[in-house]
């Protein structure tokens, strides 16, 4: 098994995840917002194959400081910088194998070492339901519908 | 109001599929085109727009905001659980091949975008 950075060699039109939307939105749509610049896409495939198992998509997004009381603000910045975990799914031949978890673990790996700031990962939940998936992968839950994960200092990560 | 074309061109056998279509539906084949078009633009635009609904800046319910606030005034546990997910991540890692150029998507190039160096 083996991770990359969406491109033309990889098969999205044999993808099914079970989900119409997602399936439309990776088939049809992924590649205008790469190019767009709006996301990048991260593949899972089997070594041997450009088959796609599952994938991910990532892009910034922001909090208005303003929204916050002034004891917690952390900078001078308006805008805090947050990573948005936009869209996960995995191919129905390979749900329940912990792909998804391996997924969105390997989201948090990639922004935490990018080297580009973001204080923390969001993800907008497509059902209430996926909390549970969410939570075991370490999310916490921020409401209803999204998951937050807070980055901590690289400083304090060094001495663990 | 005004009026605006535009030139297409299809292969014979989808051209004359379309032509038979316009007959079926009782329009002329200009009206049927610009009638499928437009209504395809709709589509395609409504696609869009729901597809980027998540780009956009974070606009938190009251019930997110007193997490985040809670979060941020007391943060150390959730750092530890940010630590606990990172090390876990780096153990379960899975390994990444680079894409070679030639098999990346194209950047956009379109006018005021910047070409990729």
């Amino acid at each position: 098994m083996q991770i990359q950075r969406l491109g033309r060699v990889h098969d999205r039109k044999s993808f099914d995840c079970g989900n119409e939307e997602l399936n439309k939105y990776f088939r049809e749509i992924v590649t205008q917002d790469i190019r767009n610049r709006m996301a990048d896409c991260f593949v899972v495939t089997e070594s041997t194959s450009k088959r796609v198992l599952g994938f991910y998509t990532l892009s910034m997004t922001a909090l208005n400081r303003d929204l916050l009381p002034q004891d917690v603000w952390r900078s001078n910045y308006r805008m805090y910088p947050f990573a948005l975990l936009g869209r996960l799914a995995v191919a129905v031949s390979h749900q329940g194998k912990g792909l998804g978890k391996r997924l969105v673990l390997d989201a948090v790996l990639r922004v935490a070492d990018s080297g580009i700031g973001a204080m923390g990962m969001i993800v907008d939940m497509k059902s209430p339901d996926l909390l549970p998936f969410y939570l075991s992968c370490g999310f916490l839950k921020l409401n209803s519908h999204s998951c937050y994960l807070l980055f901590g200092p690289l400083k304090k990560l060094q001495s663990k | 109001m005004k009026l605006k074309r535009f030139e297409s061109a299809l292969p014979e056998d989808s051209f004359n599929l379309v032509k038979n279509a316009a007959v079926l539906s009782g329009m002329t084949m200009r009206s049927f085109v610009a009638e499928a078009v437009l209504a395809r633009a709709v589509e395609r635009t409504r696609e869009f727009a729901e597809a980027n609904l998540l780009i956009a800046p974070l606009n938190p319910d009251k019930e997110a905001l007193e997490t985040l606030v809670a979060a941020l005034r007391s943060p150390e546990p959730v750092y530890e659980r940010f630590y606990q997910t990172l090390a876990l991540a780096r153990k379960m890692k899975i390994p990444e091949v680079p894409l070679k150029p030639e098999e990346e998507f194209d950047a956009d190039t379109k006018v005021g975008s910047r070409p990729r160096s």
